[in-house]
């Protein structure tokens, strides 16, 4: 018994006995981070000349898109590697990006729900942008979905992995889709010059910065607590073996 | 891989012409979405034409995931998976095989669908066939091969029946769009401009990325 315990926790590492996964620098980094960029966005930064205030859900806005779409990227590149190296760690990687990748996807339709209300006069629109953009949401809910059908670890790896792979097409079009289209979703960036103030830009990098941040806190989070969650199941299927040989 | 997938292909029209959810039900289903359609939008058919291809291509998608869904369950029934596994054939005349006989019975629910269509929705002008054909086998294609591929991987799923639809209807979307759009087209209502190159564009990525992951689609248990 001892053994087995010992086993599990030396799997999940110190972080499982502490009760502390990432500790106090991580908050105290995030909490800066933050103060920072909802300083610039909401105090420092300047009201738009057409749509007043109301430009700072833009900050929000930008950011969790920025989010969303890098966690797909990861998802995609765990889902890759997990069909080329068969390392079920991988896979724990992709599924945990992919999760947080559909509630950041959620905050970006309301946010730009809520935006639209106030710029277009409407809370949905089938633009290009918003259409791709709630595409997306689906292809990873159905992703989602899957993986909790499947128990075997091996074939839920691979077959998340295929989704995922095929999934993703969709992410580098919802970015593009304001360029390929005619949209009326505004385009901030230009081979590389932004549409933006100094001070609106240097508010969107700092909000950019303290999600990425977030986002970097709360995967290796969510990986740890998945890993103890394998090792406990582990744990549990041998004391059951053990149970029946005695 | 040639004749593996010729064998493939006519077992599952075999399955398709004997089995209990075959071809006919398939066909028999279409006919009844398309009667529904018409019942819910309405006797005006003059006001459907401008949306009523978008009923033709909704009826074409919810049979050809009435098709789909089903074609791997029936290989778990007494391991068939896996004896084909271990023959030795190539894996990919599956996927092979499996799109070329879903692609005749979409044939058939079309040939089916089409005069039906055109009799409920009360079409009146002129129907281009070579496009209309055009668009309904560049769209099946494109649909077939994302869903044939979808179909091996939701199989594995505890209710993957359910799972499937939820994972086939979003990565398909673009074939709707590009289908109603060339259909519409085939059917007099302008050339379908670039919808053409997007449903192209659509069945080259698919057909690749499905003969690339379909291997790994076959995860046993």
């Amino acid at each position: 018994m001892a053994n087995a315990t010992g086993d599990a926790v030396a799997q999940v590492g110190p972080a499982a006995r502490t009760g502390r996964p990432t500790g106090i620098p991580w908050a105290a980094g995030l909490l800066v981070l933050f103060w920072f960029g909802g300083f610039m966005a909401f105090l420092d930064s300047p009201d738009a000349q057409v749509l007043g205030a109301t430009v700072r859900i833009f900050y929000i806005h930008v950011a969790v898109a920025w989010l969303a779409g890098l966690a797909f990227l990861v998802n995609w590149m765990g889902s890759i590697l997990y069909l080329v190296r068969r390392d079920l760690r991988v896979d724990r990687w992709a599924a945990v990006s992919a999760e947080i990748g559909e509630v950041f996807t959620t905050a970006v339709l309301v946010t730009g729900s809520i935006w639209a209300r106030v710029a277009w006069n409407t809370w949905w629109t089938w633009d290009p942008r918003l259409t791709t953009a709630l595409v997306m949401w689906f292809l990873y809910l159905a992703y989602l979905v899957l993986r909790e059908g499947v128990s075997r670890p091996e074939s839920r790896a691979a077959v998340s992995a295929v989704v995922g792979i095929v999934a993703f097409v969709d992410v580098p079009v919802v970015f593009l889709s304001t360029r390929w289209w005619r949209s009326i979703h505004p385009v901030i960036e230009q081979n590389g010059t932004f549409a933006l103030s100094p001070h609106m830009l240097l508010a969107m990098f700092a909000m950019l910065a303290a999600v990425t941040a977030f986002y970097v806190y709360i995967l290796r989070l969510r990986v740890r607590q998945e890993a103890a969650r394998d090792a406990i199941e582990a744990m549990r299927l041998r004391l059951r073996s053990r149970g029946e040989t005695s | 891989m040639g004749r593996e997938a010729v064998a493939v292909a006519a077992k599952e029209l075999r399955l398709a012409v004997r089995g209990r959810t075959g071809a006919a039900t398939v066909v028999a289903f279409a006919a009844l979405a398309l009667a529904l359609m018409a019942f819910a939008f309405g006797p005006e058919a003059g006001r459907a034409r401008g949306f009523a291809p978008g009923a033709l291509w909704l009826t074409f998608f919810f049979a050809g995931q009435f098709a789909l869904q089903g074609t791997f369950a029936v290989e778990g029934e007494n391991a068939a998976l896996e004896g084909f596994l271990v023959s030795g054939a190539d894996r990919l005349a599956l996927f092979v095989g499996k799109l070329a006989a879903g692609g005749m019975v979409m044939g058939a629910v079309e040939a089916v669908g089409v005069p039906l269509y055109l009799l409920f929705f009360g079409h009146l002008g002129e129907v281009r066939l070579p496009l209309l054909g055009a668009s309904l086998a560049m769209g099946d294609a494109g649909f077939l091969a994302a869903g044939v591929l979808l179909a091996a991987v939701t199989s594995h799923a505890r209710a993957g029946e359910a799972v499937f639809p939820l994972a086939l209807f979003p990565v398909t979307v673009p074939v709707l769009l590009a289908g109603v759009a060339t259909t519409r087209a085939a059917l007099g209502g302008g050339d379908g401009g670039a919808w053409w190159e997007l449903l192209a564009g659509y069945d080259a990525l698919f057909l690749a990325l499905s003969l690339l992951l379909f291997e790994s689609a076959l995860e046993v248990e």
